[in-house]
């Protein structure tokens, strides 16, 4: 079986549209929440989401690419280049027409689709511009990334809601230790959706003000967006081309609670099984796992059950583990989110620095672990996990290792 | 690696429901195109649908709750209890099994509709109800939860490819041990957006101009490791050998290239040789100019294929993501049939390149134990 590093990350995100701008804000504990102004959101539970500040879409895309790339692509896209840079991909050695991409998403170009449906409505479907309905298929997403970068390897497009980005990640360490694929671009990207905001809202999803995942008085999520972007590479090759590798993809699981479409499983059955599989896979012994990236939306339901799966799998030691959700900073990255946690494991792993879950004040007794509240802290972490589940009962966990030349 | 076999199929599809009647369908005359019954295609080509005419699910799914469910949904599911209903799968195997779907665009009608309260009548009249069918896993999971099927759940959405890519995925799945079965294929609803973006387009038409009438319908098929099948008696439809799939960059330049790409990669992954291929079957939908030169591309790369149902498309028409699965499906009748198997095919390959350059295609092989079961 070959090796799967990691060479390469890139994130747009409400904390900076920079790798390193991203995690310095994630350590320092700062928010990316703020008013959302371009929709209406008068009369919901909260105006707030986690916006993306300061993109510049001219320094990744021509002017005409920008016409017809929707914006979650365009995201991906600029995480991409970023990613790409630091990893030397193209400058060393692989050609284009090798690399592979796996993406995630929840709703595609939401804002396309949200522009098709208003144009339909308002001045009749017959005025909906071509150029919408060419960005409309989700996987019009993957598409565009690998044309803009001239990747011809495998082009898949994983929609599998908040879970998408693991699921790629997943598929894109399937296609590389295989040995069918020796490089992949892979991660997740959503635009911030209406219809997501108006949604939750109607579910009574969104919080009021701040996200406080794993506190008492947790309120819910606020919608973010965002892209993250991880090059994986099979390891042999990015050995023999000297790339810096940051980090090492150890396995996966995927899993279905079937409890219901939006309630997560109380007894968290397929998380559990997620983590489990993502330990079988990968080899470590559940002992050895020192961080887990939670899912931690910060509704009531999500994080009683996830602290469940840490301590159904990990028993005593469930306490010893720090456990943060960057949610609360970031807000929920929806298709992206969970690509921008794992592409923080990696850091995490790397830099033994350990991001923290802040707006954290008051501890529920039904959660009850170490979730570095506020401030982030030192670790000594070669493995960590980041756990990540969706509508439609879809679980999921990714399992990333500090990079050892000789692993046990 | 692990050898990964089909062992169940169901099929709903406008000339018919169910894997032997689709096959019946397939011999009959060429299905009645009709107006779509359920939007309006004012303004476009009339040039008719194959739609489900008089579907409905409850003839094929048990219990409740079917109302709130959009229309790919339910055709997706009825697909998946037919197919399970052919499987001999006990309740304690069932509930071990996963679902992989492959779908060009989840459910547009239900986005849409969702899309529209909020503009029509402002953000807080939107249905927490129907809130979740505007992801575009929700057919999947929908299935899912429906069937028990708790072994995993995954969406692929790689545009025309989505179910030959959905069928690649779930084999990778049960090849790496992630499940020892899995329920994978494709599924697709007609709607009013997709039927203006092919007006736009002018990729309305009939067969005979070239384009397939727009489509929907869903093809599942039951695929498990080879032991797993064995073990539990299961007679073996067919043996999917390797699955592969590519991109175009450049759509015009690059399509033939990626397509042999794919082809090759399949080919090499079932450790077979491209004279090896018996048959070939065009399983991805694409501008015209795409099916000739996949024509071209087969008859020089594999010398021994007779390229199957040239008609196909007017049987199957433009069921975008659905595709694959409903030509695998398709290909299940030559390679079970018992008057013609001992002339029979013995390699079949599918695949295509669709309108925004995935490439995809896959091996299909007559079971070694045909005839055994």
């Amino acid at each position: 079986m070959k090796r799967v590093v990691i060479t390469g990350l890139g994130v747009v995100s409400p904390l900076g549209c920079e790798r390193e701008e991203f995690f310095t804000n994630l350590l320092e504990g700062r928010s990316g929440v703020e008013q959302i102004t371009s929709f209406d959101c008068s009369g919901l539970r909260s105006n707030l989401g986690g916006i993306v500040k300061g993109f510049e879409p001219g320094r990744y895309l021509t002017p005409e690419e920008q016409i017809k790339t929707g914006l979650s692509a365009q995201y991906a896209i600029a995480a991409t280049a970023q990613a790409l840079e630091q990893s030397g991909l193209l400058q060393n050695g692989v050609a284009p027409r090798d690399i592979g991409v796996s993406l995630g998403t929840t709703m595609g170009e939401a804002q396309v689709t949200y522009q098709i449906d208003q144009v339909a409505a308002l001045k009749g479907i017959d005025q909906v511009p071509g150029q919408l309905y060419l960005q409309r298929p989700p996987g019009a997403m993957a598409t565009s990334l690998a044309r803009k970068f001239g990747f011809g390897g495998p082009n898949n497009m994983i929609p599998t809601a908040c879970a998408a980005g693991n699921y790629a990640i997943g598929n894109s360490f399937d296609l590389i230790q295989s040995g069918r694929v020796k490089a992949m671009v892979t991660g997740g990207a959503d635009c911030l959706s209406i219809s997501a905001v108006y949604g939750f809202n109607r579910l009574n999803s969104l919080t009021p003000d701040q996200v406080r995942p794993f506190d008492r008085n947790r309120k819910g999520i606020l919608v973010g967006e965002g892209a993250g972007i991880l090059v994986l590479e099979e390891y042999e090759q990015a050995l023999a081309r000297g790339a810096k590798i940051i980090a090492e993809v150890l396995g996966y699981g995927i899993s279905c609670s079937t409890y219901h479409m939006i309630t997560p499983d109380p007894q968290a059955r397929g998380a559990v099984s997620a983590i489990n599989k993502a330990l079988q896979r990968a080899g470590v012994d559940k002992n050895h796992i020192g961080y887990i990236s939670a899912h931690g939306t910060g509704t009531l339901a999500n994080d009683k059950a996830e602290t469940k799966a840490i301590k159904q799998v990990f028993g005593d030691r469930a306490g010893e583990i720090p456990i943060s959700s960057i949610k609360s900073m970031l807000g929920h990255m929806m298709g992206a989110a969970s690509a921008v946690e794992a592409l923080t494991c990696a850091l995490v792993v790397q830099r033994q620095l350990v991001p923290p879950t802040i707006n954290y004040q008051d501890p529920d007794p039904e959660c009850d672990l170490d979730y570095v509240p506020n401030y982030a802290r030192k670790a000594e972490v070669d493995y960590a996990l980041s756990n990540a589940y969706a509508f439609g009962a879809n679980d999921s966990t990714v399992l990333i290792g500090k990079f050892q030349e000789r692993r046990q | 690696m692990k050898r990964v076999v089909i062992t169940s199929c169901g099929v709903v599809s406008p000339i018919g429901i169910g894997h032997e009647q689709f096959l019946k369908g397939l011999q009959a005359e060429p299905p009645s195109l009709t107006r779509p019954s359920f939007f309006e295609t004012k303004g476009c080509s009339e040039e008719g649908v194959l739609e489900l005419v008089g579907f409905n699910a409850s003839d094929y799914i048990e219990g409740k709750g079917l109302r709130s469910l959009d229309r790919n949904t339910k055709i997706a599911m009825a697909a998946t209890s037919l197919a399970l209903g052919k499987s001999g799968l006990s309740e304690e195997q069932r509930r071990k099994v996963g679902m992989v779907l492959g779908t060009m665009f989840g459910s547009m009608t239900s986005i849409s509709d969702f899309n529209l309260e909020s503009i029509q009548n402002g953000p807080l009249s939107v249905s927490p109800m129907l809130f979740p069918n505007t992801v575009i896993n929700s057919p999947t999971s929908q299935v899912n939860i429906r069937f028990g099927l708790s072994g995993l759940s995954a969406t692929l959405s790689s545009c025309n490819t989505s179910s030959l890519d959905a069928l690649g995925y779930a084999c990778q799945m049960i090849q790496t041990g992630m499940a020892d079965a899995l329920l994978a294929g494709g599924s697709e609803e007609l709607c009013s957006l997709s039927y203006h973006a092919l007006d736009r387009f002018k990729l309305l038409g009939t067969a005979e101009e070239d384009h397939p009438p727009p489509a929907e319908g869903a093809a599942i098929l039951l695929l498990e490791e080879f032991d797993h099948a064995v073990r539990r008696g299961s007679p073996i439809l067919a043996e999917i050998r390797g699955q592969a799939n590519t991109f175009a960059p450049d759509q015009k330049t690059d399509s033939q290239n990626a397509l042999q790409r794919s082809i090759e990669a399949s080919l090499a992954e079932a450790g077979l040789h491209a004279q090896d291929i018996n048959q070939f079957f065009s399983s991805v939908s694409g501008f015209p100019w795409q099916r000739r030169l996949t024509s071209a591309l087969v008859a020089r790369l594999l010398p021994n294929a007779k390229t199957m149902r040239k008609d196909l498309q007017r049987y199957l028409g433009e069921s975008f993501g659905a595709l694959g699965s409903l030509t695998l499906a398709a290909a299940l009748g030559p390679l079970n049939d018992q008057v013609s198997n001992a002339n029979g095919p013995e390699h079949i390959l599918l695949g295509g390149v669709g309108y925004f350059g995935n490439a995809s295609a896959l091996v299909l092989t007559r079971s070694q134990t045909w005839g055994e079961a």
